[in-house]
């Protein structure tokens, strides 16, 4: 199990891959009906379930009662259908505060090309 | 030209179905949001929404607004303040900041005798992603967050 002390600023801790397809987008559109449309652009909603999957799918092995306590997300440009993203997780921040442990998530999500489509940060209290 | 004041208010219903389905599609199966036995015996005392998926609201409440096709070179930078119960109405909206680029965002919950903020931050328009600053930005206070 990722422990509080296993985590290192800076550290790149994986990636994971997921293809924006018409397929996805209908599983998407089964909760938001509304973000079912006929613009070729993803849902900028769907952003947070790309950057989430990736989160839990690199660190699969984490303790129960974390706690998400902020966000930000930059959206350079939407990817288009049928594009493969491929999201990069990083720690890029650690503080123990009060008690807390304090983790700081940084993600970059390319598109094949290498270009930057979107950035998120993501603020964590971990659990042990 | 001047944006509007006020985004388009969103709004979902956070059932037991939409929350197994968020699971499903971000793989994040933590029992607080599925095990209502579990989750009773937690700090939150039953099951709690994913967070993400009340943030996706106000995505959803600036495209309303602007158009997808505007959603470029934006950022949205929020707190989780409150947790969302399993059956609360979420509602997504903002106002236009005296920058005239900026909003300030929230989500609030309704429901159950209750309406309270339980996202906050803000939503900026053409700031670059050099603005966006790697590091701790939040406190520690008033808030109890949305587990992950």
């Amino acid at each position: 199990m990722m422990t509080f002390d296993d985590f290192e600023p800076g550290l790149p801790l994986g990636a994971c891959s997921f293809a924006f397809t018409k397929e996805a987008l209908a599983e998407w559109s089964a909760l938001f009906p509304d973000d079912r449309q006929s613009s070729p652009a993803m849902p900028p909603a769907m952003i947070a379930m790309v950057v989430m999957r990736a989160f839990t799918m690199v660190l699969h092995d984490r303790p129960r009662g974390n706690i998400h306590a902020s966000q930000k997300f930059w959206i350079s440009r939407l990817p288009t259908l049928n594009d493969r993203l491929t999201t990069r997780l990083s720690c890029i921040g650690k503080e123990l505060k009060n008690g807390r442990r304090w983790l700081t998530f940084g993600t970059d999500t390319i598109d094949p090309a290498g270009e930057l489509l979107f950035r998120g940060q993501m603020t964590t209290i971990w659990a042990t | 030209m001047m944006l509007p004041l006020q985004l388009t208010e969103r709004r979902l219903q956070v059932d037991r179905a939409a929350i197994r389905r968020y699971a499903d599609l971000t793989n994040d199966h933590n029992p607080i949001h599925l095990d209502p036995d579990f989750a009773a015996k937690t700090a939150m005392g039953g099951i709690i929404a994913h967070g993400m998926l009340s943030l996706s609201l106000i995505w959803q409440s600036l495209e309303a607004t602007f158009g997808r096709e505007r959603m470029v070179d934006v950022a949205v930078d929020i707190r989780f303040v409150r947790p969302v119960r399993e059956d609360d109405w979420v509602v997504a909206g903002g106002t236009r900041t005296d920058d005239h680029a900026t909003y300030e965002v929230w989500v609030r919950a309704e429901g159950q005798g209750r309406s309270e903020t339980v996202i906050a931050g803000s939503a900026m328009f053409d700031v670059g992603a050099c603005d966006i600053p790697l590091g701790l930005h939040s406190s520690a206070q008033d808030w109890r967050g949305s587990n992950t």
